[in-house]
């Protein structure tokens, strides 16, 4: 799929937004913790560790 | 007498707020620090009976606040005046390589940080009242933590504060910025599939952390910047784990030395930032403690991130390096002040009388640090540390489209929050908000005066308004 091509001026955030798999809580992390082969994240939340592809969610900017 | 934490603390116990009945490690003790932030009060704070997370009574007492008042924090290091910090840091920090004072070694047995050894499994950060600062810190943080590392070719030494998440009694990761020198030590160890030593230390009189947090060259040991601030040699002793390839200061309050293993990550984080946002989880690298260290009655320091605690000793370093590297280019700068609103990100320079085109210069000078932003050049009748006179020199001195530049793609910081996805250079904004030139030296500028009353009859109104009570009349 091609990038949208964004208008100079338009305003968007960088930040990643991961869903724990067992709390549900909601916690930002950097791209390199969500790339392939990347650490496993922690919930600051519940301190459950899981790999990005386990996330329940993960919202991209 | 030799500089150390408790020396300082003896010496100001009227500027500290103690607090004897138990507080959490837990949110509570920063929670203090905002309440006091907002209050514009800051006193170091000292908490005699810290609560661990779980409930148990911490094993040590707690100091944090140390930076946070831009008046002691001149007074401590013998500064006339907060407002001359810039000039007087440059002076004591940056004086040009192979200035500073020489640290002195001593034995062991005459370091009072050795008084304690706990090595391998005796090793317990878990008994530290490392604090969890702020909703969303995942846990326990050593944030004053000094962490030097050699750099392995030189053999030359590098200090700076980074965070440390403590996972376990003898496991935390460890957070060295990506442009830091510590990180550049680490790679190089790494690279040759070996293990970074490092040592933390914690707690140590303001000057000597003021010093050590000099912004230097690579490799530069920040030991004579740090006797530099301290007016004396600081005293190092050979780490217990690494001898004399890895020196700590002998009058610390607790050393944490261990090493951080080749290529291992974890995730750390996130974690309430300089910028008053909190910072993404990140892969950091962890580091297995080998030993701690302490003094026979420790006393743990904390700095509390995104705080005028964190901030406002941070930003009297830069203005000392924005102050030395300026100067060089700008003759006619007079200070510098970082503001604790802009975070790390804002500069004001002051200039006298400056040649056509040198405030530009100036400008364009700070623009090259990687931390600032939006730098603003100002005249000398102007008070860079009031805001209010800052921004009524921005209005009425800056013709936006003459007086403003943007330059882009300079190296920033990825933790500005402002950032777009992808981005990895920033873009900075350059303001000349100085007033035109005279067409002679002593005449006026060619601007409208400035309104102003005559001293007498500001005399007058301030006899006037001797002695009347203003506490019921409106403040805004």
């Amino acid at each position: 799929m091609a990038e949208r091509l964004i208008p100079p001026g338009e305003k968007r955030g960088a930040t990643i937004w991961v869903r724990c798999p067992g709390c549900a809580g909601w916690f930002h992390a950097a791209p390199e913790l969500v790339a392939p082969d990347a650490p496993r994240l922690c919930c600051p939340h519940c301190r459950r560790e899981f790999a990005a592809d386990e996330a329940a969610a993960i919202a991209r900017p | 007498m030799t500089l150390s934490l408790r020396s300082f603390l003896a010496a100001h116990e009227a500027e500290t707020l103690r607090l004897a009945e138990p507080v959490s490690v837990v949110h509570a003790v920063t929670a203090l620090q905002h309440a006091l932030d907002a209050a514009g009060r800051f006193p170091v704070i000292c908490i005699d009976k810290p609560l661990l997370a779980d409930g148990r009574p911490a094993a040590l007492p707690l100091v944090t606040n140390l930076g946070a008042s831009r008046d002691l924090t001149a007074r401590v290091l013998g500064f006339p005046s907060h407002r001359e910090a810039a000039r007087h840091y440059a002076a004591a920090a940056h004086a040009g390589a192979g200035a500073g004072i020489e640290p002195v070694i001593v034995a062991p047995e005459s370091a009072p940080v050795r008084a304690i050894v706990a090595a391998g499994a005796a090793a317990d950060l878990t008994i530290l009242p490392a604090l969890v600062q702020h909703a969303l810190d995942p846990g326990p943080y050593l944030t004053a933590a000094h962490a030097t590392t050699v750099d392995p070719e030189s053999g030359i030494d590098n200090t700076a504060i980074q965070r440390c998440w403590i996972k376990g009694p003898r496991l935390m990761s460890w957070f060295p910025y990506p442009a830091s020198h510590n990180m550049r030590n680490l790679r190089k160890y790494w690279a040759k599939g070996e293990a970074c030593p490092v040592a933390f230390w914690i707690g140590h009189h303001p000057a000597v952390l003021m010093g050590a947090q000099a912004k230097l060259g690579y490799p530069e040991s920040h030991w004579r910047s740090a006797g530099s601030l301290a007016k004396a040699p600081v005293r190092l002793v050979p780490s217990l784990t690494f001898g004399e390839r890895l020196m700590v200061p002998a009058d610390a309050e607790i050393v944490i030395e261990g090493a951080a293993p080749p290529g291992r990550l974890e995730a750390d984080g996130p974690f309430g930032e300089y910028t008053s946002y909190s910072g993404p989880q990140v892969a950091a690298p962890v580091v297995e403690v080998a030993a701690v260290t302490r003094r026979r009655d420790a006393v743990y320091h904390d700095i509390g991130s995104g705080l005028a605690d964190a901030l406002v000793a941070d930003n009297i370093v830069n203005e000392g390096k924005l102050y030395a590297a300026v100067k060089r280019l700008a003759p006619s700068l007079v200070n510098v002040h970082v503001p604790v609103s802009g975070r790390r990100f804002h500069a004001y320079l002051q200039l006298d009388r400056p040649a056509p085109g040198e405030a530009r210069d100036a400008v364009q000078a700070a623009l090259a640090d990687r931390r600032t932003k939006a730098v603003f050049a100002f005249d000398a009748d102007i008070d860079i540390f009031d805001e209010r006179h800052v921004l009524w020199a921005v209005a009425t001195r800056v013709q936006w489209a003459r007086d403003s530049w943007v330059v882009a793609g300079l190296s920033g910081s990825s933790l500005d929050p402002s950032w777009g996805p992808g981005q990895r250079t920033t873009s900075k904004i350059g303001v000349d908000a100085t007033l035109p030139p005279a067409a002679a030296r002593d005449a006026p500028p060619p601007t409208p005066p400035v309104i102003r009353v005559p001293d007498l009859a500001r005399a007058e109104a301030l006899s006037l308004l001797s002695g009347k009570d203003m506490s019921k009349w409106p403040s805004a």
